[in-house]
């Protein structure tokens, strides 16, 4: 966590860099005083460790000497023993107590009973130096030069006592005393360079402690630098509308679902578990939404992945969601979010919905056109016929009196000439000849408006959810009727519909795409030439198991610069308020979202665009399952 | 003859020709009456005869109504120009004198051509 650099230098250099550091202290150490209490600590450690070997080795010493003193009951070795016990006893209770002078008296007491052993045991008296050297090579273990130096003070003071009560070989005693003093000398500077190297070691210590002191304090601030940022990260991601989370496919549990969750489906957040999760996907999308998600995690859909499926909140509220899912390869976590995307399909529905009610208004001006024209002649037709027959009843009227004239014998001439003169009022040659037609157009025209209204009808189930089997011809045929309008003042209509089996769909979705796109290739026909009338082939046929429906037209074409972009929402090459961009966007999501077919188009420039629609047809698959 | 007013009736849909034939029969003592199936025909028509009024529908293939009666604007000025039509006609409205709503009836559009000949005398 901490970079090494940062420590280097406190660790190799004396001088420690402490400005532009945070001066925040560990509690209860000062800086200063970190060296001498490293020191202290140190020292102290290694006086109670000595000062314990010691005591043990003069306690023995001293047990061994009563035992001594009694075995050989010399009553001057009893009273030696009893006085240094004494001795021994105040200079532990001191030792213990950390009295910085008891250790001389330590030092004093040893080298006492070396002497009593010396002056008292003749047997020993040779061994008596060597005791005292040993004594002195024990002490040495302290480190304290002053304790080596009164040691040595006390062995020379011995035999310089020693020589003066007890004759003795003056080079002998000189001989003595060197190797003393030498061996001592040599212990002084032993004891002098490890209490150096006792303060250099404390002072690698309190550096040690600085560095460690500033490398917690550095890990403590990354720490803490981590966990804000850590907080900040999860506040964004519990803030957005997206609901995050980590899935562990080995351990195969959710590693992080972010809490929005709840609240999308109205649960509690301990309930948000993969097993919880998979229940509220509605029992529709389940197997599909399983399924994408399983072959992703098999790598099988790229690096990342999306699909939409519905989930269940409570009390039956269906929410839409968009599923982003993104895995790193090697990586065993898949890690994604999910969007609420159940406004944005109510938008879609609407916008679908006000695109067909834009188709259709659209198209109720051209309907109204087409059935004005019938009505009109219609209506003519009838008045016509309705006049002739007030004037043929008039002229039967007139024969009627002339032929009971003539059984009467009552009949004049001028009643004749007035029945021919009405024959000629009447027009009866051209009446006898125009009121059939008349009649039968009147029919022809009742028959066109009820063809066109029952045209209408294909576009009348938008809401209807369940697909139905729906023949295609007679859906295309019922809408080439309502968009009559729209091409045939621009183009000749060509149909060639073969026979199909029937295809489950929603006939007014199928209406509306071919509708779309025969508008658009009226458009593109009056673009190219506009006083030339082009043709719109309407074409339709079985391919395998495909149906397959072509729209061709002899407009215009796509010039290349549109060709990828006329199935996007709201791309349009028409002018402004003639077109909203939306007939190709939405005729292509209807084909393949919803039916999953295909829909595309050949163009030439200045020849004319075939659009091909392939709807699979599945009723053989359907009866199977049947 | 020539007293006789002179009206011709323009329209693509034959059955709407054969429909203003039969109502306006009645008036053929009156009226001379023309009918021109479609803007072309109707066009060789007007260029060839003198019309006191012209009653056509708006939506044609080729020659439309408004281009009909620009031209005869332009060319026969005192003729009269009915829109007999179920159309949106507002790119026309400049060239139109009377502009009828279809479907219309028989004594509708009667009414409007006896006005109308009444101002065209």
């Amino acid at each position: 966590m901490v970079d090494l650099h940062d420590v280097r230098p406190f660790l190799f250099s004396e001088v420690i860099p402490l400005a532009g550091l945070p001066t925040r202290q560990l509690p209860g150490v000062e800086p200063p005083t970190r060296r001498m209490a490293a020191l202290d600590s140190m020292q102290a450690a290694l006086l109670r460790e000595t000062d314990r070997l010691v005591l043990r080795v003069i306690a023995v010493q001293w047990a061994l000497a009563l035992v001594f003193g009694l075995m050989t009951s010399k009553p001057l070795l009893g009273l030696a023993a009893g006085t240094g016990l004494a001795m021994l006893g105040v200079a532990t209770i001191t030792t213990l107590r950390s009295f910085a002078g008891a250790r001389h008296g330590l030092a004093v007491a040893q080298l006492a009973w070396c002497a009593l052993i010396g002056t008292l045991a003749p047997t020993l008296v040779e061994t008596g130096p060597l005791l005292a050297l040993g004594a002195l090579a024990m002490l040495a273990l302290y480190r304290d030069a002053r304790l080596v130096a009164t040691a040595t003070i006390a062995i020379v003071a011995h035999q310089l006592v020693l020589a003066a009560v007890v004759p003795t070989d003056l080079g002998a005693l000189a001989n003595q005393l060197a190797v003393v003093v030498v061996i001592a000398g040599v212990l002084v500077v032993a004891c002098r360079r490890g209490a150096a190297d006792q303060r250099n070691d404390a002072r690698r210590v309190a550096q040690l402690a600085r560095v460690t002191a500033i490398v917690e304090r550095k890990v403590r601030e990354h720490t803490l630098e981590l966990q804000e940022e850590i907080e900040q990260f999860r506040e964004i991601v519990e803030s957005t509308e997206a609901v995050a989370f980590e899935y562990d496919i080995v351990k195969n549990q959710l590693m992080y679902v972010a809490p929005q969750a709840a609240r999308l489906l109205d649960c509690e957040p301990a309930d948000l578990r993969m097993g919880f999760l998979l229940r509220r996907v509605h029992l529709d999308d389940r197997a599909n939404a399983l399924r994408e998600y399983e072959q992703f995690c098999q790598g099988h859909r790229g690096p990342s992945h999306s699909f939409d499926c519905r989930l269940l909140a409570t009390h039956d509220r269906v929410v839409f969601v968009r599923m982003h899912v993104s895995k790193r390869p090697g990586s065993r976590r898949v890690r994604g979010f999910c969007l609420d995307i159940t406004r944005h399909k109510e938008l879609e529905c609407d916008l679908q919905q006000s695109q067909k009610l834009e188709s259709v208004g659209r198209l109720a001006a051209g309907v109204a056109h087409e059935i004005n024209t019938p009505i009109q002649f219609v209506g003519d037709s009838v008045e016509f016929v309705r006049g002739a027959v007030d004037d043929l009843l008039d002229l039967v009227a007139q024969q009627r009196a002339i032929v009971r004239g003539v059984l009467d014998g009552t009949v004049s001439r001028e009643q004749a000439i007035a029945a021919e003169e009405t024959v000629e009022l009447i027009d009866l040659p051209y009446l006898t000849s125009n009121l059939p037609t008349a009649i039968v157009r009147a029919v022809e025209g009742v028959e066109r408006v009820a063809r066109i209204v029952r045209s209408l009808k294909v576009f009348s189930h938008p809401d209807q959810p369940e697909m139905v089997e729906v023949d295609i011809n007679q859906a295309i045929d019922s809408t080439l009727t309502i968009a009559r309008n729209e091409y045939r003042y621009v183009a000749d209509l060509v149909t060639d519909l073969r026979e199909l089996p029937r295809v489950w769909c929603h006939a007014g979705d199928l209406g509306q795409v071919v509708l779309n796109i025969v508008i658009n290739a009226a458009h593109a026909i009056a673009a190219a030439k506009p006083t030339e009338r082009g043709t719109i082939t309407v074409a339709t046929r079985l391919d395998g198991d495909h149906v397959e429906i072509t729209i061709a037209d002899t407009g215009c074409g796509i010039p290349e610069h549109a060709r990828h972009h006329i199935f996007d929402p709201f791309f349009t090459t028409k002018a402004i308020g003639k077109g909203t961009g939306q007939g190709l966007s939405i005729a292509r999501s209807v084909i393949v979202d919803r039916y999953g077919g295909t829909l595309t188009f050949d163009t030439v420039v200045g020849a004319g665009t075939t659009f091909r629609i392939r709807l699979p047809a599945r009723p053989h698959a359907l009866e199977a399952a049947a | 003859m020539t007293d006789l007013c002179r009206i011709l009736f323009v329209d693509d849909d034959p059955g709407i020709l054969s429909g203003l034939q039969n109502v306006l029969h009645r008036e053929r003592r009156r009226w001379h009456m023309t009918f021109a199936l479609g803007g072309e025909a109707a066009l060789a028509e007007i260029r060839a005869n003198r019309f006191d009024v012209v009653v056509s529908d708006m939506r044609m293939p080729v020659i439309d109504g408004a281009a009909l009666f620009g031209t005869l604007r332009r060319e026969a000025p005192e003729t009269f120009r009915i829109m007999l039509s179920g159309s949106d006609c507002e790119a026309a409205m400049d060239d139109i004198h009377t502009l009828l709503p279809k479907p219309c009836s028989a004594a509708t559009l009667r009414e409007a051509i006896e006005r109308a000949l009444l101002r065209s005398i």
